[in-house]
């Protein structure tokens, strides 16, 4: 067979397909020496790991032999257009391969042709031959378009503003998925996509953790995504109100109803678009509820939705709190209005006046969300919990943070945190500081509007002597879990004042002197042995000042300190005069 | 006797994530905090990270806890199966616990 073969492509197929062998012994290696160290329970997805490994190293070896086939061969241009001439010329067609308008054969075409020859008796070795050029081929193809697909991911990644590329980042991986899973022919992709990333030089411990924040994160902006494209549905469907063919097919509740059955969060959307309604269209709609004897759906469509808010979004921790806000502001608006609506049935005057009045709410959130905030700012959520306050007003004073405001600068140097509850702890500045911040943040200029007004007229905003990103209640609940941590130390419990430079975290410090100091060292370290790291370690602190909270028993205050906060706390022990006694601080509780 | 023990961390150069593997080690999966019945371990960011020579700057530190209601046997065996899955997963470790002694090879690959 005359053929011209790409030596350098195939030779890097081969490599490449040598490092894929090589990579998947090494796991399959490493799982297996997982599992003899780890005892008993053995987790059922190693189990499965090992399943997977084991048959993955078997396609990699042979993967491999079909590389080194080619990597023998003569000269061979091999590709999907060369290997349909081929097969054009074994049926006795010519084909000129400059002609621009010969259409290289589909892998399906391809395939169904070389299985047609061997049913025809051709020569077994030669159907062999083809078949295996058929495997190259489709494995560079596909090679070439996971490639592609990563760089196109590589290039979202780095673009500002990584909320808004999410659904494309998610269609991405999953063709890149898709792409592997065929390539493979395996779910290889999965453990890749699960510990390739928390591998090598570059591993970030926080970059870990976000990674996790991020994915509920983007669940989150799907969610938003997803109330948009709730807007618009309902729109269709508002717009289809005074069709009377419509109208004798499907109630608007049914419509409403149906939507929910497929997932969409309409019903939220569509009570608030109602809300901000012309008197006309809500007549239209009330009457046709109240017509069709619909209020019992209409309820179990409520229930349904708010059920299945608690349940998506029970388990989220701080990043809860944030989104949780998000949904409650949206749910309050819900109820709000459906409170309203009962009413309307039997108190038309009533339900007008009030209707209008939420109408106004809702036409100011979409047009001037800074008053709208500063209408509904719930001043003892934003005391108790900023994060969740935070999530209370938006989305859009969320979207405009994120997108302009200080917490995505911070992303884009490098200083973006461990979790998103870093995010609302960044953006729960604004309690301390928030005349200054939101101002500095916010463009949107009724947005400014209304940070200036908070700050002017309600004391709660005015915090100056805390911390930045911790509320009065916190502090005193920090205090408190702090104080009878060291009842049993003669020292100082201060707040590092460094969270006031940006530092994601808080540490917290019990100062205290030299001779304090010397005998915390010696209850933490003991007589360590000569020569062991434990000795250097404690060396290490003496020589600092800084006995860390793991060696002087802490690290249960310390859980809990993070707990209450939400973000990464630390705690130590550090002497006064020392290396690390460098302030501001910022008292904590009264001891010493 | 403490029952703690820091396992200072440094990068691999390829395989899975130092809290994979551990969570792989214990047998427990997504979570930083990782508990077992026996022990408590927290993979953090070294404070001395970079600020300190040798293994005292490690940019990670595994900080593993027995239980109060858990023998010392349990805590040096579970500190014993971190370091090793850390060490059969291409990570420089380094041990420092009252029983360093005790590990294999004391809980190190790495020089002090």
């Amino acid at each position: 067979m005359l053929v011209g073969m790409d030596i350098d492509g195939v030779v890097g197929l081969s490599e490449e397909t040598r490092r894929l062998a090589d990579d998947l012994r090494f796991r399959h290696k490493h799982v297996l020496e997982v599992l003899g160290s780890a005892g008993e329970p053995v987790p059922v997805e190693i189990l499965g790991m090992v399943r997977v490994a084991d048959q993955l190293v078997a396609e990699a070896a042979d993967l491999f032999r079909r590389a080194e086939l080619f990597r023998n061969a003569e000269s061979m241009v091999l590709d999907r257009t060369s290997l349909s001439m081929i097969l054009h010329a074994w049926a006795g067609y010519e084909i000129d391969p400059s002609d621009p308008d010969v259409e290289p054969m589909t892998v399906a075409e391809l395939t169904a042709r070389i299985d047609a020859l061997a049913t025809a008796g051709a020569d077994p070795q030669q159907v062999t031959e083809l078949q295996i050029m058929l495997a190259v081929v489709r494995s560079a193809e596909l090679a070439a378009q996971r490639g592609s697909l990563q760089r196109q991911l590589e290039q979202l990644s780095v673009l500002p503003g990584w909320g808004w590329v999410t659904e494309q980042r998610l269609q991405l991986e999953m063709q890149i998925t898709a792409t592997l899973i065929e390539e493979l022919g395996q779910e290889k992709l999965i453990m890749d996509l699960e510990s390739g990333s928390a591998c090598g030089p570059d591993f970030d411990l926080d970059r870990y953790r976000e990674i996790e924040v991020q994915i509920a994160f983007l669940e989150w902006q799907l969610a938003r995504r997803q109330l948009g494209a709730g807007i618009g549905r309902l729109e269709e469907i508002l717009g289809t109100i005074g069709d009377a063919d419509l109208h004798d097919q499907m109630t608007f509740v049914e419509l409403v109803a149906g939507d929910l059955e497929a997932g969409e969060s309409v019903l939220p959307t569509a009570l608030m678009l109602l809300a901000g309604m012309d008197e006309i269209h809500q007549t239209a709609v009330m009457a046709q509820i109240a017509g069709n004897g619909d209020l019992d759906a209409l309820l179990a469509a409520v229930d349904k939705f708010e059920e299945s808010l608690v349940v998506q979004h029970s388990s989220w921790g701080p990043v809860g709190d944030f989104a949780g806000g998000v949904f409650d502001s949206v749910w309050a608006s819900v109820t709000g209005v459906w409170g309203l609506t009962l009413q309307g049935l039997y108190d038309q005057e009533g339900w007008r006046e009030k209707w209008s009045g939420v109408g106004e709410s809702v036409q100011l959130l979409l047009e001037s969300p800074g008053d709208f905030l500063y209408h509904i700012a719930d001043i003892e959520t934003l005391r108790e919990n900023p994060a969740r306050w935070l999530g209370g007003i938006a989305p859009d004073v969320a979207g405009a943070l994120l997108s302009g405001g200080t917490v995505t600068a911070a992303a884009r140097s490098g200083r973006f945190g461990s979790t998103l509850a870093r995010i609302a702890g960044t953006i729960d500045n604004l309690p301390a500081r928030l005349s200054a911040r939101l101002e500095q943040a916010i463009t949107d200029p009724n947005l400014r509007r209304m940070a200036r007004r908070l700050s002017d007229e309600t004391g709660a905003m005015r915090i100056p002597d805390l911390p930045i990103g911790i509320s009065a209640a916190q502090l005193e609940d920090l205090a408190g879990l702090v104080t009878a941590a060291i009842r049993q130390l003669n020292g100082m419990p201060v707040i590092h004042g460094s969270r006031e430079s940006g530092n994601a975290g808080v540490d917290i410090a019990i100062l205290v002197d030299e001779a304090e100091f010397n005998r915390l060292l010696d209850e933490s370290f003991g007589t360590p042995n000569p020569g062991s790291a434990r000795e250097l370690t404690m060396k290490h602190a003496d020589l600092t000042g800084k006995i860390q909270s793991g060696d002087i028993g802490f690290v249960a205050v310390r859980r809990s300190i993070e707990a209450l906060l939400g973000y990464d706390a630390d705690i130590s022990i550090i002497e006064r005069g020392g290396p690390f006694y460098q302030g501001p601080y910022y008292l904590l509780g009264e001891a010493e | 006797m403490s029952n703690y023990a820091r396992v200072f961390i440094d990068h691999a150069e390829c395989g899975l994530g130092p809290v994979h593997v551990v969570q792989s080690a214990l047998g427990v999966r997504r979570a930083i905090h990782i508990d077992t019945e026996s022990v408590s371990v927290e993979i953090r960011r070294n404070p001395d990270d970079g600020q300190a020579d040798g293994f005292l700057g490690f940019p990670l530190v595994a900080e593993i806890f027995g239980r109060e209601d858990s023998g010392r046997a349990s805590l040096v065996l579970a500190v014993q199966s971190v370091v090793e899955a850390l060490d059969s997963a291409g990570f420089r470790v380094v041990t420092a616990a009252e029983f360093e002694e005790e590990l294999p090879g004391h809980g190190r690959n790495a020089p002090i």
